[in-house]
């Protein structure tokens, strides 16, 4: 069992390398297992890190490396977070990007697209004559809230635990990203239910989607932040104010109805309508 | 002992490459299976011919996904970009206005295509896929032929007066696409995973076409 050999080998991409480098390097890893048993967590995401270099496509296939009933497992672990905490009891010191990726990734286009429907049915209830337009854009901007949301708070708060928290009992940051990734799932079913345009149904279920996903995030990451002594509540408070406006802005940007905004956008209709007509013009004269 | 005798094979198998060369292109052919066409003294109409050919018979494929390997075999990225082309230059909002004109820029729609279609096969990949990088890309690619024949259904629609109606026969069109396409890159790429992980892998497909079918149901002619 030669490091090196093991190394090389990863980055060559076939499944059936990935899977005896696993069952080679666990036979490896035992002792070390046995010795740092005070943490597993924290011992089996050094492990994936050990094995292959951040640049090679192996390193991410560890990443990758769940199977679809995992997935559904974390998914309902991360919306219903009652019994068990979400990364002790379902991620077992095995995080993977896929989940916070893709649930990054469809939260994007869910508040995109439904921000979208809900926006025409504000329009539509302003005015009936008004000609609404489709606002690609917000892809761009919810992509960018939430992608950054997504990696630099975790990025942040990896940093405070690297800081304050004693080196057993701190969470590596793989396993923060997993958390807050899965912690955005229950947004995706609010902000298709966002759409439904009455005040008070919204900022219940912001409320509710909130309170859920704060308390994956609060629960997974407690036994860490409980080692700070003085500034603990500190930390956590930070935590759920970020997620709550996080949340609240959602809702407040993309889904809620203004007054103002929906007289500005009516003002626009004549400047669409003669650009449509100029546009025809040139159509027909060439 | 073992590695020098091999080196020998090896060298008497090159000699023996080297004494086929010299036999006219047929057994060539035959035997190194390379394509029995040569394109240095071919007419340029029939090379452009046989590319287009190609493109052709991908796109008959992914309408009637009947052979699962059909589009494997040889990867091109030649129908991907036609479609791509075509869907950006309808899809693209006017240029004129920068404010609430909605519809994405050009290079949005390109952007939308390719990355993603290349998240999506990187996604594939690492997961485990058996399959190679451009072939995926390449299958991706093909298979928004549903979507853009959707979008041209929509387009002509648009040119009528609007009305409840026509956005329902738009609305199921663009549904009918979007499931064809799932179905025909289902159908190529589902093989290549492993058995626990299918689902994964589909997931990013369906939403890369979800968002393609999101894109041509909002456009509102420009």
């Amino acid at each position: 069992m030669d490091p090196q050999l093991e190394f090389h080998n990863a980055p060559s991409g076939s499944m059936q390398n990935a899977a005896l480098l696993d069952i080679d390097s666990d036979s490896d890893m035992d002792p070390g297992k046995t010795k740092l048993t005070d943490n597993p967590l924290e011992d089996s995401t050094d492990q994936s890190t050990k094995k292959t270099s951040f640049w090679s496509l192996g390193f991410f296939q560890n990443l990758f490396d769940v199977d679809t009933d995992q997935v559904y497992d974390r998914l309902y672990g991360a919306l219903v977070p009652f019994p068990k905490s979400f990364l002790q009891h379902h991620v077992n010191g095995k995080p993977d990007l896929y989940g916070p990726f893709w649930i990054c990734t469809t939260l994007v286009f869910s508040i995109a697209i439904s921000g979208n429907l809900a926006n025409y049915l504000q329009a539509g209830a302003a005015n009936e004559n008004y000609h609404w337009k489709y606002d690609f854009h917000a892809v761009t901007l919810s992509a960018t809230a939430i992608y950054s949301y997504a990696w630099i708070v975790p990025l942040g708060l990896w940093a405070v635990f690297k800081w304050m928290v004693p080196e057993e009992h701190r969470l590596s940051f793989l396993e923060l990203l997993c958390v807050y990734g899965y912690s955005l799932t229950i947004y995706i079913p609010v902000s298709v239910l966002w759409v439904i345009q009455l005040s008070w149904l919204q900022w219940l279920l912001a409320l509710v989607g909130t309170g859920l996903s704060a308390t994956v995030l609060v629960t997974s990451v407690w036994p860490a932040i409980s080692q700070m002594e003085a500034r603990r509540y500190l930390v956590l408070g930070i935590i759920i104010v970020l997620h709550t406006v996080l949340a609240a802005g959602f809702m407040l940007y993309f889904f809620h109805a203004y007054p103002v905004l929906n007289k500005k956008n009516v003002s626009l209709v004549p400047e669409v309508t003669t650009i449509r007509n100029v546009m025809t013009n040139n159509a027909t004269h060439s | 002992m073992n590695e020098t005798t091999d080196a020998r094979v090896e060298i008497y198998d090159d000699y023996g490459v080297e004494g086929e060369m010299s036999i006219p292109n047929q057994g060539r052919s035959q035997t190194l299976g390379e394509p029995d066409f040569n394109t240095l003294d071919e007419p340029i109409r029939d090379t452009v011919l046989r590319d287009l050919k190609a493109v052709g018979t991908k796109f008959y494929h992914v309408l009637i996904p009947r052979e699962k390997k059909s589009l494997l075999k040889e990867w091109d990225l030649w129908g991907p970009l036609l479609l791509c082309t075509f869907m950006a230059m309808i899809l693209q909002g006017s240029a004129e206005r920068d404010s609430n004109d909605g519809g994405p820029e050009f290079a949005e729609v390109f952007v939308i295509v390719w990355i993603g279609s290349m998240i999506v096969t990187l996604n594939s990949k690492l997961l485990g896929g058996n399959i190679s990088f451009f072939q995926s890309v390449c299958v991706l690619g093909y298979c928004l032929l549903p979507t853009a024949m959707a979008l041209i259904v929509c387009r002509v629609m648009l040119l009528y007066p609007q009305t409840n109606l026509l956005f329902i026969i738009r609305f199921l069109f663009t549904i009918v696409g979007f499931v064809w396409a799932t179905y025909a890159s289902t159908a190529f790429l589902g093989d290549s995973q492993p058995v626990g992980r299918k689902g994964l892998a589909m997931y990013p497909i369906i939403l890369f076409y979800f968002v393609v079918s999101w894109l041509i149901i909002s456009h509102t002619a420009s």
